[in-house]
């Protein structure tokens, strides 16, 4: 292994270690995964009370993508936040594997994260709700989730850098959690969205839902997943640039971290 | 002269400590997300049917409204001592000249309250900009409903909050707590939504008599709706005492 995969792999290590210092086994057992169960087991019910069966299957579709966000928005925020608090950030700084792609190796937990939560709705929520049929033919498409689930952890990583230095972390990632709920088609059709429809083609996940809808369609899907790899670019330039910034400040301003 | 609220009556004290949450919970960022961003979702969702009449878009309302509140409970009141021993300064509120039940309890209800009303104004205005028909059950209805709310809310908060000083995971415990309620709570969706054998969750959920209480004007939901207030606020109580004593006797639980 060279040196610079070695470091790469520290940092990805302490990424698990921040990790399980958030969610500790007992936490994890206890308190995500039923959230991760019964948030889409929600919005499932929830879509089939408004529009019926039909309603349902479309909604289970999009809401495993969204239900990641638990880990892939709202806990990864935390990851930059948690360095700006604990003034750490100057260690990245200073160190040699760049802020940036540290921060991006300990993104990797909370992207596993994600699947780990879209394969058990799939294997739970899916069949309690009546859906079971719908399991083979997701799992055939299950690599565009985890296209989504890095783009979205890419995403959630941008918010919680441009939101660290203030205290309006918890409602940026919390909005921007709502806003791919709502905005990515996952559980309202886009064309009912109107001209907010057209925000949400740059936010992850919008076209991944629309990949798996069409591929589940028999219809050209290729396109969607290819504008998906091209939000994750937008984003992940967006969180290049992001980084490049805080750390500007901090030398510029002679802050120890990017608080 | 304001008399200062140590040495003044507990009728003061609740009313400053409602007035000091007041104002801590309009710097609280998950108050936008309560009482703005999860409601502006959850009407967007329930607004997709377009063949609800005036009556079952009321009733939808009201079930958005206490979905977005039970948020608020866990969270706001819920999360009172949480924050408190983040910022250092939850030995002063639990132990003072007044009984720490009385200042949690102001405290809970003045959240309560705050939340109570930013989301009605929510409702309103997205109602306005959707120019879709309402009809809400009678003004007593709702003035009684909502006044059941805001206080086995505030129990709620006091039972909640005193819970979530033994764990130093409160943040993901409150966050596991949100969709049970959303899901079993009989309010968004609808008990027969869910297997028969888990429906008689919802009978431990004041909300849902409350919704019920409103919603088909049924005296009897009125009645589950005091006794699930009158059965928070002794679990509430107990587990203060308990709390106090693990704290000051055992000496098993920090308060800083």
């Amino acid at each position: 292994m060279s040196e610079r995969l070695w470091r790469l792999n520290t940092a990805h290590r302490m990424g698990w270690i921040s990790f399980f210092k958030e969610y500790p086994p007992k936490i994890l057992a206890l308190t995500a995964i039923p959230r991760v169960l019964l948030q889409s087991a929600f919005f499932v019910l929830l879509a089939g009370v408004v529009g019926g069966f039909a309603a349902e299957k479309f909604a289970l579709i999009g809401v495993m993508g969204t239900t990641m966000t638990i880990f892939t928005v709202t806990s990864i925020c935390d990851v930059p936040i948690l360095e700006a608090q604990s003034a750490t950030f100057y260690r990245h700084r200073v160190g040699i594997v760049s802020p940036f792609a540290a921060l991006m190796c300990r993104g990797v937990p909370h992207a596993v994260a994600g699947m780990c939560a879209a394969t058990l709705i799939l294997s739970a929520v899916a069949p309690a709700t009546g859906h079971s049929g719908l399991v083979t033919d997701l799992l055939a498409y299950f690599p565009i989730y985890l296209l989504m689930a890095v783009t979205c952890t890419i995403g959630g990583l941008t918010i919680g850098v441009l939101s660290s230095p203030s205290d309006n972390q918890v409602l940026a990632s919390n909005l921007y959690g709502y806003l791919i709920l709502i905005l990515s088609g996952a559980v309202i059709p886009v064309e009912r969205l109107g001209v907010f429809g057209d925000l949400g083609m740059v936010l992850p996940m919008h076209h991944g839902v629309a990949a798996v809808r069409a591929a589940l369609a028999q219809q050209p899907w290729a396109m969607a997943v290819l504008m998906e790899v091209a939000v994750g670019a937008l984003w992940i330039t967006l969180a290049w640039a992001s980084v490049a910034y805080r750390v500007r400040l901090a030398r510029v301003r002679g802050a120890a971290d990017h608080s | 002269m304001r008399r200062d609220a140590a040495t003044a009556g507990p009728v003061l004290a609740l009313v400053e400590s409602a007035r000091i949450q007041f104002h801590l919970a309009r710097r609280y960022p998950m108050m936008i997300v309560l009482n703005v961003v999860q409601p502006l979702a959850l009407l967007a969702i329930v607004l997709q049917r377009t063949d609800n009449g005036p009556r079952a878009l009321g009733e939808l309302l009201i079930s958005v409204l206490l979905t977005c509140y039970w948020g608020n409970i866990i969270w706001t009141a819920g999360g009172v001592l949480r924050r408190d021993r983040m910022s250092g300064t939850l030995a002063r509120t639990l132990l003072n000249a007044q009984d720490g039940r009385l200042i949690i309890v102001g405290r809970c209800l003045g959240a309560m309250v705050t939340s109570l009303v930013t989301l009605a104004i929510t409702s309103a205005a997205v109602l306005m900009v959707a120019q879709r028909p309402v009809e809400l059950p009678g003004p007593a209805w709702l003035a009684m409903g909502f006044a059941g709310v805001a206080i086995s809310g505030t129990a709620l908060g006091l039972l909640l909050a005193t819970a979530l000083l033994h764990s130093r995971h409160g943040v993901e415990i409150t966050a596991a707590l949100m969709y049970p309620v959303f899901v079993f709570g009989g309010l968004l969706v609808p008990p027969e939504a869910v297997p028969a054998a888990l429906r008689w969750l919802s009978w431990l959920i004041s909300l849902s008599w409350a919704r019920d209480f409103m919603v088909h004007a049924d005296w009897l939901a009125g009645l589950g709706l005091i006794l699930t207030t009158a059965a928070y606020v002794a679990i509430g109580a107990r587990l203060f005492q308990r709390t106090l004593d693990l704290a000051r006797k055992e000496g098993t639980l920090d308060l800083v």
